[in-house]
């Protein structure tokens, strides 16, 4: 069933490798500040999985409120901290909950996850280079994620619980630039920006780092259209990083600035907010949604299309098929991030802003799901016909071709403007982004986890327990997720502590309570994946190089590889997904295996 | 077991589908029947937008299964070495191109004639019938006296109440839509409206209900700890209550102190 | 894609060093980050019913600015000289240049800064600037109270007395106590006149019966300070007489309370005019780490540094280029 083989155990020795020798480095260098890009990948990795559930315990604190308001919480509710307010979430509390429920998972597991851990580890594997252009930059940009997590932290506990970040993880202005907007929210806020900032120089230093990689270490042969997907997706992502994220960088100066030192970017004169002073200004409240939303908007594409690389990978190793439509799959990627800055309109329809305006991001938010479309249909046409390994990743990444699927059609309603009057900030908008960051980004990220886990350890994951947990993942996600549409169809505004004080949301508290349940499940399903990851890491089987029989490069380097990666400079001779290719007797046939050109009849063209 | 995998993924789509099926019946669907022609034409886009993705749902979530049915067959042999097809991407380009210029520029009017200005009704328009002013954490209301016509400027004899909004039946409304603080979002479920309050603007919304009867206001957009409890509400009458319950509001603030109050309301709206 | 073809090339990529590369990359995200605030004030600029246009009120020299536009483009004209001489491995001519631009970047802050102690002596900051009359009275009277520090010494006297109850309560010896209750009571005393002077014109201004009675020396026809004035207001001194006065009689507490001038929508141009310059600045700082790092190699420089050179001359042109659009969006229109 699975067609993991454990053939040649690790090669363990220091084989002296072709990029010049190098001597022993002591344990902190070589496991905490090293500038290796597999152990940065790897840190990344590690800490964005105990942000997973950081993230998932504030879901299900949000979770618990939705389903039962105002009940004493469990565990939580003894804490002395929640005494005052006798062990139940208190409104201030719950907008602090999802605000860093959103915050971590977005902005420390998510991105990090992607661009940091895979993007890090993948990429000089994937081109065949011993190292990252800049491996201190790199090094960097794996600890200026600390200060940003420090900061998170901090602005979460400063104000105890009845104060703290209070404005969403979209910190609209002027609650989140004023501070007697939310009273008590003041160093924290002004510590949840700080921390945006730090991301933002984290995300920067590895986005070009990624690029120059890319685009200048790849090894002999290896043409930009024999790149794996992933390294594609990486690629779009770091562009999309780099000429993006400055400008919440600059916004959130601009923001902090609002708060600390009386700037007014984005207060208007004469607004008095909780009875202070009226404010002195003349600022645009809406500049920052324009802002914002100009990098957010490409932010959830930096959210995704790595995750659609890595998939594209796992979907051939396993379907045993080229991928179909390559060139088709790379042109749509990039369509998608060119199109992805042209969008951001979409999440400001009922804001006041101009009509004509509204009718273009509606149109270019339309044609951006055509190639989103392209890509799901080539991934069901390279399933088809394929000899399919239902291994633990091909699980996770068939799962996210069908949840993608919901969630992007689920974008199609509310970018129709008339519908998202009705629907903006209901349940209906949370379901579909959940659908697109949990259901498509998150199970492919699962699938990457345990398709790559044998290249970073040189074990394998125990695949029952994979199954489990993907099996669990998956009821107790969509009892979770897709019963909120049904929600949002109903009415019930998001970010509310309490739906139930208005009338017309009572009847929802029963099917609140479902997903709460589901919600657990899912979220006990988590340790699972924790306990497999390092069970596995210390004793899980032994493998050999290429335990999936796969094409790419990194199968080419022992498992793990040691520091230089390749023993000598692999080289290039064809793209990264021929499977059973009739040219060799086996059903795949990796990029650096050279075979000589047979006279025979004319190989198939594409 | 390999069967298993692929009915498993087949499983969930024939429930969800079935879900959305009997979830009218069970309440987890629209509140109530929009009671005037855009909210109504808001819906039957809905259902179009609804009837669209299904097909689009079904037909690839059934074609997965396809795929993942036969290639969990084991069969001697190897997968289908193909790297694509030139026509079938120019198919499932173009497809679903015109299925998404249709649905977007479909929708143009109905958005037009909510949104742009030039396109509200002429009466409607011309007479604000009020003005809304969320603030933390609750809606201040300012009518016109009675025979008058609503200012910019606050007048002396505007009749003010708090999260309470009045208006006749069966003809267009509108009201002018200011923030006094942060941004909030005037949200009508049952007319299947919203629109953001802005700081430092002032936004006309309008819209029509040909049913009498109470609808919450809600707000929409997070405004702070007390978002959750920002309700107010709508009621629509028929002309001649409307027009009574307007002379009951002006006499109370002509009796009982409320002038004072009125004042103060008049010395904040100022500092606009 | 799918064919192999014989055996490919050594060397994929650009025929670019990664360092530049990396380094043409990175400006590309300063060059985003730049925009997010140059869009920004495009935006609140239009967006605004109106824009301090006077250089007398908004104290905005061309002069300087001109000059720092001349003196960042000399710089960069160096800065190519002293890449020059590292590709001649003329070592020391390059050093020559680096130092040139390292000094022409002094003079740039150095001009920056004399602009910068203009805005600040007249308060012309983000969140301080008066925009109607109505405010600059308000902000004057506040700034005279905050002056006298009388509130907070009642403040710490009223703890005091209040310590002073407890104690007397559990009948504990206080002679420590009372005594510096005395000499609280001294510097409140002795703040007293100031205060009253102060409350007095406080009171005025509450009141609405002072007039600002600024002479429009400079900034005549400022739309917000017109419309004010056409309001009537009481005889008496005017606030800026009045202030003049407390100059006089205590020329130690309220020598640094200045009638600010109102300046409409002033609030809004300090905020872009700041943000963007300050950003500027910063990123001068940043190079001139950068020409230090290099000029303090001193004889040890060489041709191995050449593409740090490179670098930190297309950095230094950046920034230059970054000025050369910041220029006429502030100064001239
Ligand atoms: C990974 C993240 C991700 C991705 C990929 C997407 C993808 C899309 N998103 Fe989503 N979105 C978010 C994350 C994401 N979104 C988040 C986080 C928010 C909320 C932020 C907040 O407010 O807090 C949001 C909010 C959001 C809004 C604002 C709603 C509101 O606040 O009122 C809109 C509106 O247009 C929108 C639209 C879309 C569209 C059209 C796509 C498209 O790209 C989807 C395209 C895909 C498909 C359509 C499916 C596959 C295609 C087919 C099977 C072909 C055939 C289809 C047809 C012919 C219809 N999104
Ligand atoms: C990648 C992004 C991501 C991910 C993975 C998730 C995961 C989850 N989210 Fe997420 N969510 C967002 C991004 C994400 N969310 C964003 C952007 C918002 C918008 C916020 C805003 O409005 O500003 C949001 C808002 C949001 C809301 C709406 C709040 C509101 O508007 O009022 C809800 C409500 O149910 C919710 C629930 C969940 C749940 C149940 C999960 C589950 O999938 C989580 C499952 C749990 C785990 C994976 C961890 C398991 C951990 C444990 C089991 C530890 C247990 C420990 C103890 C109990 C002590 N989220
Ligand atoms: Cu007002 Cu939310
Ligand atoms: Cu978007």
């Amino acid at each position: 069933m699975s067609i993991a083989t454990h053939d040649t155990p690790g090669a363990h020795s220091h084989d002296d490798h072709a990029h010049g020798g190098h001597h022993e480095i002591g344990f902190v260098r070589k496991y905490i500040f090293s500038t290796d890009h597999k152990v940065i990948g790897i840190q990344f990795l590690i800490t964005t999985m105990l942000m997973l559930m950081v993230g998932g315990a504030l879901a299900l604190g949000v979770r618990w409120q939705l389903a039962f308001p105002w009940q004493w919480m469990p565990i939580a509710g003894d804490l002395e901290v929640f005494q005052q307010q006798g062990g139940i979430i208190s409104p201030e509390f719950y907008t602090m909950l999802f605000t860093m429920h959103a915050t971590v998972m977005i902005f420390l597991v998510i991105i990090p996850v992607l661009a940091g851990a895979f993007g890090n580890f993948l990429i000089p594997l994937q081109i065949g280079a011993d190292d990252m252009a800049f491996p201190t930059l790199n090094m960097l940009s794996y600890w200026f994620m600390w200060p940003a997590i420090f900061c998170f932290g901090i602005s979460f506990v400063i104000g105890g619980v009845t104060a703290g970040p209070a404005a969403g993880w979209t910190s609209y202005p002027v609650l989140s630039a004023i501070i007697s907007a939310a009273p008590g929210s003041g160093p924290a806020q002004t510590f949840w920006l700080l921390a945006v900032t730090f991301v933002g120089v984290s995300s920067m230093m590895g986005s070009v780092n990624y690029m120059t990689t890319i685009i200048n270490m790849r090894a002999p042969g290896m043409t930009l259209f024999r790149m794996p997907m992933t390294i594609w997706g990486m690629f779009i992502t770091a562009i999309l990083q780099a000429f993006a994220l400055p400008v919440l960088t600059a916004a959130g100066f601009m923001v902090l600035f609002d708060r600390t030192m009386g700037t007014c970017f984005f207060v208007p004169a004469g607004l008095v907010v909780n009875n202070a002073d009226p404010t002195i200004g003349g600022g645009q409240p809406l500049l920052w949604q324009h802002l914002f939303w100009f990098y957010s908007h490409p932010a959830v594409y930096i959210m995704l299309l790595p995750a659609m690389g890595m998939v594209s990978d796992i979907l051939c190793t396993f379907a045993r098929k080229p991928l179909f439509g390559y060139k088709p799959m790379v042109y749509s990627m990039s369509a998608i991030a060119g199109l992805g800055f042209i969008v951001w309109g979409h999440h400001m329809f009922t804001s006041g802003m101009n009509p004509a305006l509204g009718m273009t991001f509606m149109v270019s938010t339309m044609m951006i799901a055509l190639p989103s479309a392209v890509k799901t249909f080539n991934w069901i046409g390279t399933l088809w016909g394929g000899h399919l390994h239902f291994t633990t990743p091909m699980l996770n990444a068939i799962a996210f071709v069908s949840m993608f699927i919901v969630g992007g059609l689920s974008g199609i309603f509310m970018a129709a403007v008339p519908v998202d009057l009705y629907i903006h900030d209901t349940y209906f908008i949370v379901a579909h982004f959940h659908y697109v960051l949990f259901g498509a980004t998150l199970f492919g990220v699962f699938g990457a986890i345990h398709f790559w886990f044998p290249k970073m350890f040189g074990r394998m994951m125990n695949d029952t327990v994979g199954k489990i947990h993907f099996v669990l993942t998956f009821i107790g996600f969509n009892g979770t997720f897709f019963t909120m549409h049904l929600l949002g169809v109903a009415g019930m505004p998001r970010r509310l502590a309490d739906p139930y004080n208005y009338p017309y949301l009572e009847h929802l508290l029963p099917m609140n309570q479902f997903m709460t349940y589901s919600a657990l499940l899912m979220g006990f399903a988590q340790f699972l994946l924790l306990g497999n990851f390092f069970y596995s890491m210390f004793w899980g089987p032994k493998c050999g190089r290429n335990p999936w029989h796969a094409n790419g490069l990194e199968w080419d380097a022992p498992s793990p590889p040691p520091h230089g990666n390749f023993e000598s400079i692999p080289i290039v001779y064809r793209g990264p997904y021929e499977y059973s290719s009739p040219e060799t007797d086996k059903d795949y046939l990796p990029q650096t295996e050279y075979i000589s050109p047979r006279p025979a009849p004319a190989p198939s063209t594409a | 077991m390999r069967k298993f995998w692929c009915l498993f993924f087949m499983f969930w789509p024939v429930l969800a589908i079935w879900l959305c099926w009997v979830s009218p019946a069970n309440g987890w669907w629209f509140p109530s029947i929009a009671p005037w022609e855009l909210g109504q034409q808001i819906d039957d886009l809905f259902y179009l937008l609804l009837i669209i993705t299904t097909v689009v749902f079904i037909g690839t979530q059934f074609a997965l299964g396809y795929v993942l049915w036969k290639g969990s067959d084991v069969k001697p042999g190897r997968a289908w070495f193909s790297h694509g097809s030139h026509n079938l991407e120019v198919i499932w380009t173009i497809l679903p191109a015109i299925i998404l210029l249709f649905i977007s520029l479909y929708q143009m009017d109905v958005l037009a004639r909510i949104r742009v200005m030039s396109k509200f009704p002429e009466q409607a328009s011309r007479d604000p019938i009020a003005e809304v002013t969320a603030r933390q954490f609750e809606w201040r209301i300012r009518y016109p006296a009675p025979g008058k016509k609503l200012l910019a400027q606050p007048q002396p004899d505007d009749l003010y109440t708090v999260n309470d909004l009045h208006v006749p039946v069966g003809q267009p409304v509108m009201i002018r839509l200011r923030s006094d603080d942060v941004q909030h979002s005037f949200g009508l479920p049952h007319l299947r409206l919203m629109q953001d309050a802005v700081p430092g603007l002032v936004i006309p919304v309008w819209f029509r209900s040909n049913a009498v009867g109470k609808f919450e206001i809600v707000c929409k957009e997070l405004c702070g700890w007390g978002h959750y409890k920002m309700q107010g509400e709508l009621t629509v009458e028929l002309e001649e209550d409307y027009e009574a319950y307007l002379k009951a509001l002006q006499e109370k603030m002509n009796d009982d102190g409320y002038p004072a109050d009125a004042e103060n309301a008049v010395a904040q709206s100022d500092e606009e | 894609m799918s064919h192999q073809s014989g055996h490919p090339p050594l060397k994929m990529g650009v025929d670019i060093p990664n360092g530049k590369l990396g380094m043409w990359l990175f400006l590309g995200t300063e060059i985003m980050f730049f925009t997010a605030f140059i869009g920004s004030y495009i935006v609140l600029r239009i967006g605004s019913p109106g824009w301090p246009e006077n250089a007398e009120t908004t104290h905005i020299r061309i002069w300087a600015g001109g000059t720092n536009t001349f003196v960042l483009i000399c710089s960069s004209v160096a800065v190519v000289f002293a890449l020059e001489g590292m590709r001649n491995k003329n070592f020391d001519a390059a050093r020559k240049w680096l130092f040139v631009t390292l000094m022409l970047a002094f003079v740039f802050l150095g001009i920056k800064a004399f602009e910068y102690y203009g805005k600040f002596e007249h308060n012309i900051l983000p969140g301080r600037i008066p925009e109607t009359d109505a405010q600059a009275l308000n902000f004057t009277g506040r700034d005279l109270m905050a002056a006298t520090g009388i509130v907070d010494a009642t403040e710490k006297l009223k703890q005091l007395e209040s310590q002073m109850a407890d104690l007397q309560k559990q009948g504990r010896n206080a002679d420590a106590l009372q005594k510096q209750i005395e000499e609280q009571q001294k510097v409140v005393e002795a703040k007293t006149p100031a205060a009253n002077a102060a409350r007095a014109v406080n009171d005025r201004i509450k009141a609405g019966t002072i007039a600002l009675g600024l002479k429009h020396e400079h900034g005549e026809g400022e739309a917000a300070t017109e419309t004010e004035h056409a309001k009537p207001t009481a005889a008496g001194p005017t606030l800026v007489e009045e202030v003049e006065r407390l100059h006089k009689e205590f020329p130690d507490v309220f020598g640094s309370v200045h009638v600010p001038h109102p300046i409409k929508f002033g609030n809004l141009f300090a905020s872009c005019y700041f943000i963007m310059t300050g950003f500027h600045a910063l990123h001068v700082l940043v190079g001139m780490a950068l020409f230090i790092i290099l000029l303090g190699l001193g004889s040890k420089l060489s041709s191995q540094h050449e593409l740090f050179v490179e670098n930190s001359g297309l950095y230094w042109h950046f920034v230059d280029l970054v000025w050369i659009f910041l220029f006429p969006l502030i100064y001239i229109i």
